[in-house]
């Protein structure tokens, strides 16, 4: 998932996270982030240092009593109520309302059924979807196997313009036959079963072939079999959805969801105060010191998918020698500058795979701590060291480069004001360039833009076998670093059936990569999301609510 | 007679002067880095042959460039600006959902502004060194300098938090709502305008209130409201006039930072988000809208100067 304004680069699986404003999902679910949330797991209303799971586990007492409405708040317009128009993350806040998808995401990422009551995996590269056949859309008709195959063709269609169509590259063709939907893949890909849950909002055929181009718009919002209907919408002043009364499955407790655009954090927290506004999403951490100290506003932070890392192109000089990359590393104050940048909602990145995709796949902290004890250290702070690495590299003497630095995203110019001032004491000079979110998004795959890059991006599943193939493949590696060796461990991984099995194959990879430092792991941020206190998120919220049906874990409070 | 020709010359060059605009703001595609047909279509990821095709084709981007901006002008004539990039809406319905936001906030605002700024700068400028004046001297300033996003926390907490007197957010459905939720909102606008139009119109007050005929006024007797409304402030009311359009004119193209603290939805907004996402089709139609405001009400002060200052017509009757 992007979180970022800019579009996705090239046909890079992974986003990058934009700024808080628009958070847009990547195609291959990795996200470039913008959004100053994380997460990470476990962990209520405190800071999870390094928490296992992706889900808050709040317990205050509820009660079942029907909500009549709820409003709640994002930091950016709903872009249109099409998937295809538009992914980013506060735009899917609302989708995830009047749209099922094929498959559910649960609290700790996994697949669960939706519109699919089941699926199977037969072949490597088959996947077959079986329909239900009690889910109709808003008009009454019936949601058919053609309809479900429609809107994921929709999405590989030639002349798609989705960014999401990027994360299905690897698909062959969609048929639906009876009840049954079969995806055919072109090569393995363990991948795509995550799309499923992702990007595939099942639509109506009928109607969305007469909207043509204006699908998703507040004139044709679109026809859907969400338990909410899009009563009304329009990207200035928001949506507002209705329970239709006839889903399928079990109706949430809130009978109206209002959602609005509130681009302020602290509009919003006083808003928030007054009671106008129940839940606020991804608060930016930098913003939530004052949200913490409100009483009517319950905060939550988790750990999710949002990681941080500094990009150095290996294909230019002097990043093409390990000695400056390692130097660039005890440069950095990733652990001094947590509680400036993040609150103290983030923690140091031991690699490059989102933490909470380790942590939840071997789900049990003391083997998660053995397993980042088997890797090298990433290096930590340290001037001295870094001199030491900068002697015995080709620029002893130190070089110049620019850093480019998206302005919407609130980390990354004091991070990078910081390296450039630790830079400059052993001679290296690093020029913060302030850039829109739009060129900082193009230069990360422009092989003329600086090779010094930083890089935000957003898991969109809970596999660790998600990102490594994409950014240390050919995809979308900024870093442009590749061995044969290394593209051989890459295809076992991307290939692994289960995602217990990425975990053996991930220690050669992240070794590399902790060695050879292409890519110098910084943070791993959490989300944060903000409730009034009639309100309480049952279960705790989750990194993977961006996935879910949200109101249905919404009670009120006794 | 000849204030009509005026006016029909006046009319001719600002199309003539919004014809260039409009090529320099049909440019902006082609001088953004990139393909025009990969920024269209929103970056290379959606970038496939067959899509770029279709925008080639649909945007004439094989056509020489005056071919082109002949196509986009016939287009912009129709109010047809093309699609956001973001959104996939016609820029045109973008832009009409929101101008009435902004255009309600500019009106608002500039009618407190010119209630408290001009007898407020009158009367300073009347009464030169007196407590009075240094009071608004030094709240100008303060206005001035007051940043926008502060004076708008700080008016929210008091009057919608702990007061519970108007909304905190938003803009509101219907004519009295919309005024309720804008009242804030147009207080934070024209605390900043009011200083510059009490401090412009001071000083130009300042200046005729020293002149002979207003002393002779006053010693003949002619009643105060005769001297400093007929004679001071009508004399003053030039310079006035064209910082209040201006003013005007400006809080019409959006005032960002007011819309972000106070969730409007409104121009300033969309722009900012559109130049941030590199969304040109929407840049340049909020481009053209913004340089045809301000030539307009160009036009309006000018046309204005005339019925408020006899001379100036006697000037382009000769």
């Amino acid at each position: 998932m992007t979180k970022s304004t800019t579009s996705t680069t090239s046909t890079t699986r992974t986003i990058a996270r934009g700024p808080a404003l628009a958070c847009v999902v990547a195609a291959a679910s990795l996200v470039l982030a913008g959004c100053a949330s994380g997460g990470g797991g476990g962990g209520s209303s405190t800071s999870a240092s390094s928490s296992s799971s992706a889900s808050s586990s709040a317990s205050p007492s509820t009660n079942d009593t029907p909500i009549d409405s709820l409003t709640a708040a994002i930091q950016s317009p709903i872009q249109a109520m099409d998937i295809l128009k538009a992914n980013d993350v506060p735009t899917r806040r609302a989708l995830t309302l009047a749209y099922d998808r094929v498959l559910a995401q649960d609290d700790q990422g996994q697949l669960q059924p939706m519109i699919a009551e089941s699926w199977a995996n037969p072949t490597p590269t088959t996947f077959t979807y079986t329909i239900r056949s009690d889910a109709k859309f808003w008009d009454g008709t019936p949601v058919t196997a053609e309809d479900v195959a429609y809107s994921a063709q929709r999405i590989i269609a030639p002349d798609s313009k989705a960014a999401v169509a990027a994360g299905w590259g690897s698909v062959k063709s969609i048929a639906a036959s009876g009840n049954t939907v079969t995806v055919v893949l072109k090569q393995p890909d363990n991948g795509f079963a995550y799309r499923a849950a992702l990007d595939w909002f099942v639509v109506q055929k009928k109607y969305s072939e007469a909207a043509g181009a204006d699908l998703g718009s507040p004139t044709k919002p679109g026809m859907g079999s969400g338990p909410y209907k899009v009563t009304s919408y329009s990207v200035a002043d928001g949506a507002t959805f209705d329970l239709t009364g006839t889903y399928w499955g079990e109706e949430p407790k809130v009978k109206q969801v209002v959602m609005q655009t509130i681009p302020d954090p602290e509009t919003a927290r006083l808003a928030m105060v007054q009671g106008d506004v129940d839940v606020y999403f991804d608060v930016p951490l930098a913003a939530t010191r004052q949200f913490d100290k409100a009483s009517e506003i319950a905060m939550s932070y988790v750990t999710g998918g949002y990681n941080d890392m500094l990009s150095m192109r290996t294909t230019t000089k002097p990043f093409d020698d390990v000695n400056v990359r390692t130097a660039m590393a005890y440069l950095s104050d990733t652990a001094g500058l947590t509680q400036p940048l993040f609150n103290g909602k983030a923690t140091v990145a031991k690699s490059i795979v989102p933490a909470i995709q380790i942590s939840s796949t071997i789900n049990d902290p003391a083997k998660t701590d053995q397993f980042y004890a088997g890797l090298p250290a990433i290096p930590s702070f340290d001037i001295a060291k870094a001199k030491e690495a900068l002697a015995k590299s080709s620029v002893a003497g130190g070089f110049t480069v620019d850093l480019p630095v998206d302005t919407t995203q609130p980390w990354m110019s004091p991070y990078a004001q910081n390296l450039a001032q630790n830079a400059k004491q052993v001679g290296i000079t690093i020029n913060v360039k302030n850039v829109s979110p739009a060129d900082w998004g193009a230069g990360l795959s422009d092989p003329n833009a600086s090779p010094l890059q930083l890089l935000a991006l957003g898991a969109g599943t809970p596999s660790p076998s998600e990102l490594p193939p994409v950014i240390l493949g050919t995809i979308f590696n900024p870093s442009g670093y590749t061995t044969p060796e290394l593209t051989k461990q890459l295809d076992a991984l991307a290939a692994a059936p289960t995602a217990a099995d990425t975990i053996p194959l991930l220690t050669p990879v992240l070794t590399t990569a902790n060695t050879e430092l292409p890519y110098i792991p910084l943070y791993d941020e959490q989300t944060a999301l903000a409730m009034g206190k009639d309100y309480v998120w049952e279960g705790g919220y989750s990194y993977w609510a961006i996935g879910q049906t949200w109101p249905e874990y919404i009670r009120s409070a006794s | 007679m000849k204030i009509a020709i005026f006016v029909a010359r006046r009319l001719v060059a600002m199309v003539a002067i919004l014809l260039v605009v409009s090529f320099l703001v049909f440019c902006l595609l082609s001088l953004a880095p990139g393909d025009p047909a990969i920024i269209l279509l929103g970056g290379p990821s959606k970038a496939t042959p067959e899509a770029v095709a279709k925008v080639r084709a649909a945007y004439h981007l094989d056509e020489p460039l005056i071919a082109q901006y002949w196509y986009w002008l016939q287009g912009v004539l129709r109010f047809d600006f093309g699609r956001s990039i973001r959104s996939q809406l016609p820029v045109f319905d973008s832009i009409h959902e929101r101008f009435p936001i902004t255009a309600a906030l500019a009106v608002y605002s500039f009618i407190i502004t010119v209630v408290i700024a001009i007898p407020l700068g009158l009367a300073a400028g009347v009464r030169r060194g007196t407590r009075l004046d240094r009071t608004v001297t030094a709240g100008s300033l303060i206005g001035f300098a007051a940043p926008v996003f502060a004076l708008a926390v700080f008016l929210i907490y008091v009057f919608a938090v702990q007061l519970g007197w108007f909304p905190v957010y938003g803009a509101g459905k219907g004519t009295i709502d919309r005024i309720y939720h804008l009242t804030l909102p147009a207080i934070t606008l024209a605390i900043g305008q009011i200083a510059i139009i009490a401090r412009q119109t001071r000083a130009a007050t300042m200046d005729v209130a020293t002149q002979d005929y207003v002393t002779f006024a006053r010693v003949r007797a002619v009643p105060a409201r005769t001297v400093w409304g007929g004679y001071v402030l009508r004399n003053a009311s030039l310079p006035v006039i064209t910082i209040s359009g201006l003013v005007l004119a400006f809080a019409l193209t959006g005032a960002v930072l007011v819309e972000q603290s106070f969730a409007l939805p409104g121009l300033g907004t969309l722009l900012v988000d559109s130049v941030n996402a590199l969304d040109v089709p929407v840049i340049q139609a909020i481009t053209l809208l913004t340089a045809f405001v301000i030539l307009s009400f160009n036009l309006i002060i000018d046309v204005a100067y005339f019925a408020l200052d006899p001379r100036l017509r006697r000037g382009v009757g000769a």
